[in-house]
């Protein structure tokens, strides 16, 4: 008796479950394990960053560097994707440049900010003298109390080096067990015990295994785009941030994409202000919805520390993209500023992804 | 065996009275093969990436995936050479858009994805990069360069794990 945890997919033989064909536990049990393999392990990643335009010296270096006390570089904010899911794995390629002084790459939650004792966030120690680029993998928390939440990303170079990070790549992590009972989803886990030898197996099973695959086929909600540049570089030129000083409308994004059946919506989320001019906006649309834009009146001035800075789909007067049901779209998006002046509309971070099928 | 991916079949309903029918059995394993093998790890990798820097993702490639089919959004002319830790050797995109008039961005700015896969011997071939076929995650790391030929930049790329068509998931 078990809720099994297969590492691995198994093909079940078609011919196995034809209607003369004899009932064989093994193969019922082949259905439920990957089913449970699709609950642990359809797992849409949240984030793909690689800073192409960051550092201090006025850009042109692909990567973020920290400051000389932890100071935030990234943010990345999103909905929760939801149970089983408890943990994130944040993939880092890093580097410190220091010959003496370990450094500190901190990934925390805005929720319940992480001090490196308290609140929820995890600490990657950045041992001094290592060339670029190191790859790790650190486990963060999610704050499964929350609709939505930031990741924030802070670097530390406590001496006269760098603490340097060229690429995120942020997914939920896969448990190592399946709690029983439903979750909150809706799904619900199925025991060994149901497709023994000696169990009768009952219609309502296939009822519940094709349930449980409308739970995962709607609830893991695919990403398509989860970026941000190097908050610390935001007022100096070169970085990477999306930025436009003119009165026209410029294309700073198109996002190909393919939606599966049921996935009709795409929420957003984004940093952004204007520096200098007479207004800054944003203005988004799917291409199969053209007469639909989203537009977004950013803040003028940076104010510290962010979250004046940030607009997404469920703010009053906001709201999420339509976009073509089961079939290829492209996401645009694109700046504008009232005046004429450099530094004048930025876009620091933006993210989508798809609303709960249907 | 031979077990093709299936297109999605929709769900059904079970009502009192009705029997234990093959029918339905089959229904599960299309729906959970057809989740098992729709892709979908493929958020845009923004940029821009320019020439004199190699940039580098260390990705993890779903599960029942043979080849990594890349998209490019580049503006100007040149090329970008392309590996993946899985593969022996680089693949690569040309670009001759060079822009009508000076842009910041990608205004100007073309799509191009990978060509089919082929068996290869050599660098510098317009094919997907193979990946080791694994029923289950694994990690790749991806590297890329840009050549401006001159000023080509490239404003986003998009990685999107695939399997051949007529693939025997069964192997």
């Amino acid at each position: 008796m078990s809720r099994p945890t297969p590492t691995n997919w198994r093909a079940v033989n078609p011919s196995d479950l034809g209607s003369d064909r004899p009932i064989k536990a093994s193969v019922e049990t082949d259905l439920i394990e990957n089913l449970h393999w699709l609950y642990l392990e359809d797992r849409p990643p949240v984030v793909k960053t690689v800073f192409s335009g960051g550092s201090v010296a006025g850009g042109g270096s692909a990567y973020a560097v920290g400051a000389g006390s932890m100071s935030i570089n990234a943010l990345w904010t999103r909905e929760i994707i939801g149970e089983p899911f408890v943990e994130y794995d944040v993939q880092v390629a890093w580097a410190n440049t220091d010959p003496v002084n370990s450094g500190t790459i901190r990934f925390d939650i805005e929720s319940d900010p992480y001090s490196g004792t308290t609140g929820t966030g995890v600490d990657l120690t950045a041992t001094a003298n290592t060339a670029a680029w190191q790859v790790s993998t650190v486990t963060l928390p999610v704050d499964t109390s929350q609709g939505v939440d930031t990741i924030r990303m802070q670097l530390e170079s406590p001496g006269g080096g760098e603490v340097r990070v060229h690429s995120v790549e942020i997914r939920p992590k896969a448990p190592s067990s399946i709690a029983a009972g439903q979750d909150a989803e809706g799904f619900v886990p199925l025991d060994t015990v149901l497709v023994d030898a000696d169990s009768p197996l009952s219609s309502h099973l296939r009822q519940v295994e094709v349930d449980d695959l409308e739970v995962i086929r709607k609830g893991r909600t695919d990403t398509i785009v989860g970026w941000s540049e190097d908050f610390r570089v935001r007022t100096s030129g070169g970085a990477e941030r999306f930025e436009n000083p003119d009165d026209i409308w410029k294309t700073v994004l198109v996002i190909p994409f393919r939606s599966q059946p049921g996935q009709n919506e795409l929420r957003w989320s984004l940093h952004g202000y204007y520096a200098a001019g007479t207004g800054g906006d944003v203005q988004m649309w799917c291409e199969s919805d053209p007469n639909t834009v989203e537009s977004v009146v950013l803040q003028s001035t940076w104010s510290s520390p962010y979250t004046a800075a940030r607009h997404q789909w469920d703010d009053a007067g906001q709201s999420a993209l339509t976009c073509r049901d089961n079939g290829w779209d492209r996401l645009h998006v694109q700046l504008k500023n009232g005046g004429t002046v450099f530094t004048g509309t930025i876009l620091n971070s933006f993210s989508a992804w798809f609303g709960e099928a249907d | 065996m031979y077990k093709a991916p299936p297109s999605y079949g929709g769900p059904f309903t079970v009502r009192n009275g009705d029997p234990t029918v093959s029918v339905h059995a089959v229904a599960v394993d299309q729906n959970s093969t057809w989740l098992s093998t729709r892709k979908r790890r493929r958020p845009m990798i923004v940029g821009p990436f320019s020439s004199g820097t190699t940039y580098e993702l260390t990705t993890e490639i779903p599960a029942l995936t043979k080849y990594l089919r890349i998209w490019m959004w580049g503006q100007g002319k040149g090329s970008v050479s392309i590996t993946a830790s899985t593969d022996t050797y680089d693949a690569q995109f040309e670009f001759s858009n060079e822009p009508t008039s000076a842009g910041i961005f990608g205004v100007e700015a073309e799509w191009q994805f990978s060509g089919p896969p082929q068996n290869v011997i050599a660098n510098g071939f317009d094919r997907e990069l193979e990946v080791t076929w694994s029923k289950a995650p694994q990690s790749v790391r991806l590297t890329w360069t840009v050549t401006d030929d001159p000023g080509l930049t490239i404003w986003g790329v998009i990685v999107d794990p695939v399997f051949p068509a007529g693939v025997d998931l069964s192997l």
